[in-house]
């Protein structure tokens, strides 16, 4: 026997009283053993952890045989290390396989103008002043479309976004930039989705409409008073009213509206308030509504390059969320059941695995942006992330005026993943981070090569699982013991649900 | 031991893919893409 390679143990803090206190250790914490290629996640007692560490480092174990099958069915431990090895390979193989028919977004700029002043924006001063999409170009990147997918090896079907910028400005340039790319996807077959401010959405709702758009994602800062302290015009006007009703009108003639709400350490204590505004107005339960949360970000990585000195590298190359937000974003949600609705926040991707039982997921690739995402900017430049756009340094080819691909770029990135990066091949918790953090940021790193890891630190990464378990299992745990205890009282059954009362008509 | 996650028989909910953040057409593999819906805080 011996314990699998993806075999990862958390420690988790739990509330007193959450659980038997035979599974807490000495510290008070209680571990969960997780593996991402069976799927399994359990907690478990000490005594397990125990045989599973002895295992760990060949030591010899007296742990009982229930343990052992315990450990071994849910494959924390196995038999033998090909077999184990074999499972895991297919899971990579089939995803690379199923990446190749996957979606192909393709992101169009018209221009880089937009007409707010965000200060966090990571587009910055690209969006004063910027050529724009004409025509000619906007022919070229459709036109550019099937190669850049032959090149990727991929057959799925291209679906576009309009990126920005802001893509939905009411000016008469972008109307027409925008119609065309509508017509010309409209006509291909191509589904669009749009990125917006928002604040001229609801005039844009009927052509979005009329060529078949399905979904639009705008953003909002929290509240009115927080979002209108920051997301405003150039000239410092507030946007927010317009935004909602953007939302709103856009909802209620039948496009998907996904709401970014960003949060930072301004707005996170107000978030239960906008919590209430949202379902005041209806927006949480709304069908056609999706609201989801962002971190604002550091982005000083966007402007460093392989050739910059290494201690500049390693100076702008950090990560995005400042300490503590994560934390503070927490403690709000516990207190706030509301917000958790309205957000269902997820950033370790385990929430359906622990509140429905469902499998683990393993992340084999850290961002879509390396495999099937490519933006076109107004100056002809082809992008692999649509962080980096506008920035020639990040750019990975030209579809205007000529057609231009740069494989020796591209590749290494494209294949990135958790096995190609040394330091991630035999770290277990990759595939709870999708091996090697930003490929970008990676790059730029360690002077140009993608196949290196900017991990923040493996202890980042399971903390950011080991945050969300604590904020997660004493939720579900309670659930199971809500849905045990109405199976065992007879609820739900007929003879209770038939009681006077429990139809409305019946009362 | 206590099964939280791979649990037979679980009602796991439909999830609807967000096209704006490259999900399309995900859902259904058998594993996960890094997209900034289901990664808010972006790679760290």
């Amino acid at each position: 026997m011996l314990v699998s390679p993806n075999t990862v143990t958390f420690s988790v803090a739990l509330p007193e009283g959450t659980l038997d206190p035979s599974y807490l250790d000495e510290s008070g914490k209680v571990s969960v053993l997780a593996n991402a290629v069976s799927g399994s996640m359990d907690i478990v007692t000490p005594a397990e952890i125990t045989a599973l560490e002895r295992l760990r480092t060949g030591d010899p174990t007296d742990a009982d045989s229930t343990v052992m099958a315990g450990l071994l069915e849910r494959g924390y431990i196995c038999a033998d290390a090909d077999e184990d090895d074999s499972r895991y390979r297919s899971i990579v193989d089939g995803y690379f396989e199923a990446i190749q028919q996957a979606p192909f977004q393709f992101m169009f700029i018209p221009s880089f103008v937009c007409n707010l002043a965000c200060p966090y924006c990571f587009e910055g001063e690209l969006t004063t002043k910027s050529p724009r999409m004409d025509e000619e170009m906007i022919d070229a990147a459709f036109d550019a479309i099937p190669m850049i997918q032959e090149l990727h090896d991929n057959s799925g079907p291209p679906y576009i976004t309009l990126f920005g910028g802001e893509p939905l400005l009411d000016t008469a340039y972008q109307r027409g930039a925008v119609e065309r790319i509508l017509r010309s996807s409209y006509d291909r077959g191509y589904p669009v989705t749009a990125i917006t401010n928002g604040v001229a959405l609801d005039k844009y709702v009927p052509m979005l409409l009329r060529y078949g758009c399905e979904e639009v994602q705008v953003s909002l800062d929290g509240t009115p008073e927080i979002h209108d302290s920051r997301r405003v015009f150039r000239n410092g006007k507030p946007t927010f009213e317009l935004i909602e009703r953007g939302i709103d009108v856009a909802a209620d003639a039948g496009l998907r509206v996904l709401v970014r709400v960003l949060i930072d350490d301004e707005s996170v204590e107000a978030m239960p308030r906008f919590a209430e505004f949202a379902q005041s107005k209806g927006w949480i339960d709304h069908p056609k509504i999706r609201m989801f949360h962002g971190f604002t970000k550091a982005i000083t990585f966007l402007y460093v390059t392989p050739d910059h000195p290494e201690e500049q590298r390693r100076r702008m190359v950090r990560g995005d969320v400042k300490p503590g937000l994560q934390e503070s974003f927490y403690r709000m949600l516990r207190a706030n059941p509301l917000v958790d609705r309205m957000l269902e926040p997820d950033p370790a991707r385990i929430r359906s695995a622990v509140m429905e039982g469902d499998r683990v997921r393993p992340n084999l690739q850290g961002c879509s942006a390396g495999t099937s995402v490519v933006a076109f900017d107004p100056n002809g430049k082809v992008y692999g992330c649509p962080e980096t756009v506008g920035r020639p340094q990040h750019a990975c080819g030209t579809f205007f005026p000529e057609f231009s691909y740069a494989g020796g770029y591209r590749d290494p990135w494209r294949h990135r993943h958790v096995d190609t990066v040394p330091m991630c091949r035999d770290c277990n918790v990759k595939l709870f981070c999708g091996g090697g953090g930003c490929p970008i940021k990676a790059w730029a790193a360690s002077g140009g090569d993608f196949n290196t890891c900017y991990c923040p630190k493996v202890s980042a990464i399971k903390t950011r699982v080991e945050t969300e378990l604590a904020y997660l299992l004493p939720m579900a745990l309670r659930r199971r013991q809500d849905k045990a205890a109405r199976s065992e009282g007879g609820e739900g059954t007929w003879e209770q649900m038939t009681r006077v009362g429990s139809f409305p008509w019946m009362s | 031991m206590i099964a939280i996650s791979m649990i037979k028989d679980a009602e796991v909910s439909e999830k609807q893919p967000d096209c704006c953040t490259a999900m399309r057409g995900r859902k259904n593999l058998d594993v996960q893409t890094n997209v900034m819906v289901g990664d808010p805080d972006g790679c760290e």
